[in-house]
């Protein structure tokens, strides 16, 4: 489950369509056939608001300014190669949608799995979701940045049975040019999650970004800081570029451009400094 | 493919292919040469069975039509050449000569004599035939002109299937008329423990108990001295193998193949006529066995029943004496496999259409459970899973059971095998519901049967050696049905179809429309059972096979042939094969959204839209707009109630049509959602549907969502596809998934793929099929076949050589959803 919206702009961010809090409309090129095609262009005639033009290849090209996301193009487009991300939901309506997969859930031990975007940006609603999924006894995890305010962070913990908390430089400055955003909040939350959580329950996780944490020193020093705190468990994620193509799909630049996934020798050497790693 | 064959070890290494799995080779250099030679063997046509047998029925016309099926057997067995190729440890062949299959005049082989010119230069499984050949086919066919079962059946027909049939709204399948009985499996196990002797013992002793005098017993002698006359015949044929490997022997220079030859000989002396006394008399039983079947008659998926119950008994034993290794064990059963892969069936060019690949459907069963509910997976069974992956070839198709207690590693077992062979094998069944339907619907069903059932088809079960099933499939096209509902009248004769509620203008709610479906399925019902009907008397009395009834208990005890009331076991003496289910319930869905619920069009611009493929740009809106809304209503695979629910009340309603015909007290009228091909063939003769699929395009394929319309991923469409009442299906369901490699290379991949196939199987799914091969390495076997000869895919319900397959088949596999796991 994905909650739409995010104070961070990490450079290797794999899910842009989550960062803005409101739907969207994405437009998959690969699946068009070109407005010469079965549908006759009924993209570019539905829009209200004159968003959609007539691009190269015959295929539409999106004025993201303009757009707002109504969706009655991606009704018409029989291709499916339109279609607006993010919706409106209740907490009823998320848990319905969730116990759907509940025969699937025991055989993987599987459970509810919130995250973005960042989930604590609608912690109201988040804390909801994850009590109603306890009220009826499904696994809940949240995966968050840890940039919220603590007293938003604290009462969403409780109902939280895994949780895994990003930490992604120590050093506030370089945070800040690689995710927009400094660090101090989440340090500082980091120092009092294990007041509320016990360690087997909480997973800090790296994000390994070649040019940005992937040093030696810099894994140490984050592991180190972790440890310090009393963690036992870190998790090292290897940059991929499974979100890439996506940016061009909502109308954005890839921010990270010539950046190549580390190898395995990279990350041997990158686990061989963290003793407690896990997944 | 190159290969390298390191002799110093007899073992093989393939350097072939690059694949992302390992690549798998025959597991000696002798099964590597011989699965060499059959790939390299051209499927030619030979003529020896048509003069055989069209000899002996012209000879035997004043006999009963039981005794004379048994002499053209004896004499197709005693006279047509036998041969044995190099290499060979386990012999038998199908015809005179490698590659060679043949026809069945006695059935009907009039379409491929007229198409014998251009047979071996036809698109989809082309065959070879010399002149003389063709000549003395032509000249046999003369002798059947109006004799054969298809002529007789013809002119059983009742009156409202023939106007159906030729208004073109009925089509008049030669499943059943043209082909015999299949979907069973022979007494494997008893030959083996028992030999054929013991048949011929307990038909003379019955003939012995008779008391002429009295005109039932009469009746009963033509049938029993058939079984004497076929099963002796049978075992001459064996005596015949083992005389050409002593002449073998004695001209061969070589020691060793010298020495082999002679074994084949001991072999072919004792079995199938006495019990096997060791592992691979029981394995050269079970060849002789299924070969024979086949030359008797022309039924589909004849098949082995669970040979791992059956050959383990003697492994265990040999293994424990010491008299054979796990790799002499696994080298005769890699043997026995191709000599199965070797059965090919000629097919006249309108049956390629619809059953692609040289197909026989010849299931072997393995794992499950024993019919006192032990898990029966055995080291045979993980031994097959390794030889299908090893020989990848599209025949036998290995078929694993899976019950609640199978052991984990059985199961990842299979997943791998799935994952190396890439095409499907072995496709996995749930034991639970399979059992349940059993005892549901066949009379009589003991739990120990049940249990003990074998696949003898797509998804069609029996219990091996004791029951038989529905032989006539009948196709039931439910885009067809959907054309009806909407006009309420035959679409090509325009006759008034129902009196209820009329066509799609007087619809007042989506509960007309239901109204509508129930009234069809009636007719259909109907019509479709009442074409079946008269092939019920011909094959039990006409064409009884007497041959295969000795391998049917208890036929010798009751003095009948299995598919007349010899067998324990006869279930549906029909079948109806329910096809498009998805199409069908995606158009409900979307006229009652578009329709009733939204109101954004109306019937008439639905059915110009309809009429025009949804191609008129000149309508508000146009065709390509309604054509969009009818693709965004719901679709059936994305667990979602609104459609699935009708996908499950129009299956329910119409096997329950389907249940209340019966030929003999409850021995009815079964369903089986599991169409081969021919969702493409019956797309092909369909308009434009109201769930936005265009004319002449596929249907969806068996109980699959329809290609590409599942969205929500692999849990949502096992959600909708569990939804449906399997255990309704007599004879079940076929589920296709593709699989993306790349999603199942991790041991994480590896167990997500287990949970999904044992949450499928919890939620009462049937069964379960995979193709895991990349959508990319597809497209490029299509553009250098050559590249890729043992390509080998799951179609439905069986698998097939992928460059060997109708280019429209190809495509539609191409266009089922891939998922990532």
């Amino acid at each position: 489950m994905f909650l739409k919206g995010c104070p961070l702009r990490c450079l290797w961010c794999s899910n842009p369509e989550s960062q803005q809090h409101v739907p969207q409309l994405g437009f998959i090129a690969s699946r068009c056939v070109g407005v010469g095609g079965q549908c006759g262009g009924a993209c570019l005639s539905v829009c209200p608001v004159s968003a959609l033009h007539l691009g190269v290849e015959d295929k539409p090209i999106i004025d993201w300014q303009v757009c707002d996301a109504c969706g009655l193009c991606a009704q018409a487009c029989p291709e499916g190669a339109l279609e607006v991300v993010g919706r409106d939901m209740s907490v009823d309506e998320v848990i319905a949608e969730v116990e759907k997969d509940r025969p699937f859930y025991r055989r993987s031990g599987g459970g509810v799995t919130l995250g973005g975007g960042e989930p604590l940006l609608q912690h109201h609603f988040t804390s909801a979701l994850l009590e109603a999924a306890h009220d009826v006894y499904l696994h809940t995890a949240l995966e968050t940045s840890g940039f919220a305010a603590w007293e938003h962070f604290e009462p969403v913990l409780k109902h939280v049975d895994l949780l895994q908390i990003d930490l992604k430089h120590l050093d506030p400055i370089r945070h800040r040019e690689v995710t927009g955003q400094s660090n101090e909040l989440i340090l500082e939350n980091l120092r009092r999650v294990l007041s509320v959580k016990a360690p087997q329950d909480v997973i800090v996780r790296f994000p390994v970004i070649p040019g940005c944490n992937d040093s030696v020193e810099e894994i140490r020093d984050m592991t180190e800081f972790v440890m310090g705190l009393g963690f036992t468990q870190i998790e090292l994620i290897p940059y991929h570029k499974m979100g890439v193509s996506k940016y061009a799909q909502y109308g954005m630049a890839y921010p990270l451009l010539n950046c190549e996934s580390p190898s395995e020798t990279d990350m041997a050497r990158l686990r061989e400094v963290v003793p407690i790693l896990v997944g | 493919m190159e290969l390298k064959v390191d002799n110093s070890r007899g073992f093989i290494e393939d350097n072939g292919v690059e694949s992302t799995t390992q690549a798998r080779s025959p597991s000696t250099a002798r099964t590597q040469r011989l699965k060499l030679a059959f790939m390299e063997e051209k499927p030619t046509i030979c003529a020896e069975r048509n003069v055989l047998v069209t000899r002996s029925y012209q000879e035997t016309e004043a006999l009963q039509p039981v005794l004379r099926q048994a002499m053209a057997f004896e004499k197709t067995l005693d006279e047509m050449p036998v041969w044995i190729r190099d290499d060979e440890l386990i012999v038998s062949n199908l015809a005179s000569r490698p590659g060679g299959s043949f026809l069945f005049p006695e059935y009907d082989d009039s379409l491929i004599i007229q198409e014998l010119d251009t047979i071996s230069t036809r698109r989809v499984d082309p065959w070879q035939i010399e002149e003389d050949d063709k000549a003395l086919i032509r000249s046999c066919g003369e002798y059947w002109r109006g004799r054969n079962l298809n002529a007789m059946a013809d002119a059983r027909m009742a009156d409202e299937v023939r106007q159906a049939v030729e208004s073109g709204s009925l089509f008049n399948s030669p499943m059943g008329k043209m082909t015999g009985v299949g979907h069973i499996a022979p007494d494997i196990e008893g030959v083996i423990q028992r030999g054929l002797n013991a048949n011929i013992a307990e038909a003379e002793a019955h003939i012995a108990r008779l008391d002429l005098t009295k005109p039932e017993d009469f009746a009963k002698l033509p049938f029993l001295k058939a079984v004497v006359i076929t099963d002796k015949a049978a075992i001459r044929w064996a005596g015949r193998f083992a005389a050409l490997a002593r002449e073998k022997a004695a001209s061969e220079q070589d020691e060793n193949r010298k020495r082999e030859l002679e074994e084949i000989a001991a072999v072919c002396e004792w079995v199938p006529a006495n019990p096997a006394r060791n592992f691979r008399e029981a394995v050269q039983a079970a060849a002789f066995i299924m070969a024979t079947v086949q030359i008797e008659q022309p039924g589909v998926s004849i098949s082995t029943g669970r040979l791992d119950q059956y050959f383990y008994p003697f492994y265990r034993k040999e293994i424990e004496d010491g008299t054979m290794t796990e790799a002499q064990a696994l080298e005769m059963l890699e043997c026995l496999w191709i000599k199965l892969a070797e059965s090919r069936r000629v097919s006249p060019e309108q049956g390629t259409f619809a059953l692609n690949g040289y197909p026989i459907w010849m299931a072997l069963t393995v794992g499950g459970q024993t019919g006192d509910g032990y898990d029966a997976s055995n080291d045979i069974s993980y031994m097959f899973l390794d030889v299908s992956s090893n020989l990848r070839v599209h025949e036998p198709m290995l078929t694993a059971r899976i019950h609640k207690r199978s052991p984990h590693k059985f199961l990842m077992a299979c997943c791998e095998a799935n994952k190396t062979h890439g095409g499907g094998l072995p496709a996995l069944f749930n034991d639970e519901p399979i059992i349940e339907s059993q005892l549901f619907h066949v009379p009589g069903m003991t739990k120990e049967d049940a249990g003990d059932y074998s696949i003898v088809g797509c998804s069609d079960v029996v219990c091996a050696g004791k029951g038989t099933e529905g032989l006539p499939y009948q196709a039931i096209s439910l885009a067809r049905v959907m054309e009806h509902m909407l006009q309420a009248r035959d679409p090509v004769s325009g006759t008034p179809l129902t009196s209820g509620v009329g066509d799609m203008f007087q619809w007042k709610s989506f509960d007309d429309l239901m109204q509508s479906f129930r009234e069809q399925a009636q007719i259909w019902a109907r019509l479709t059972f009442l074409q079946l009907l008269p092939l019920v008397e011909l094959h039990g009395k006409q064409l009884p096979c007497p041959y295969m009834s000795s391998l049917m208990r208890d036929s010798i005890g009751r003095a009948r042939p299995f598919y007349d009331g010899g067998a324990i076991y006869g279930s549906h003496a029909t079948l109806g094969c329910l096809i498009g289910i998805g199409t069908l319930a995606n158009s409900m869905a979307a006229v009652r959204k578009l329709i009733f619920d939204d109101q954004v069009i109306n019937m008439s611009q639905l059915k110009h839209a309809l009429e025009t493929n949804f191609e008129d740009e000149s309508t508000t809106p146009s065709g390509p707009a309604i054509r969009a809304m009818c693709l965004n209503a719901p679709k059936y695979g994305n667990d979602d109630p609104y459609v699935d629910n009708i996908a499950k009340d129009c299956l329910t309603t119409l096997t329950k049509e389907m249940w209340q015909y019966e030929t003999k007290p409850r021995v009815g009228y079964g369903a089986v959602v599991s169409p081969v091909t021919a969702h493409i063939a019956m797309g092909f003769l369909s308009g434009a549907t109201p769930d936005g699929r265009k004319a002449m395009t596929p249907l969806s394929d068996a109980c699959s969502p329809a290609q590409g319309t599942e969205k929500k991923g692999p849990t949502a469409a096992i959600k909708s596809v569990s939804h449906l009442e399997h255990v309704n299906l007599s004879q079940g369901s076929v589920f296709n998934m593709r699989v993306h490699p790349a999603s199942v290379q991790s041991a994480e991949g590896m167990s997500s793929w287990a949970n999904l196939i044992r949450t499928y199987f919890d939620l009462g799914g049937w069964e379960l099929q995979f193709n895991v091969v990349d959508a990319e390495v597809l497209k490029e076997a299509q553009k250098h076949p050559e590249d890729y000869k043992d390509l080998v895919v799951r179609v439905v319900g069986y698998s097939a050589f992928f460059v060997e397959l109708d280019k429209m088949v190809q495509d539609d596999i191409i266009s089922r959803t891939e998922f990532a796991i």
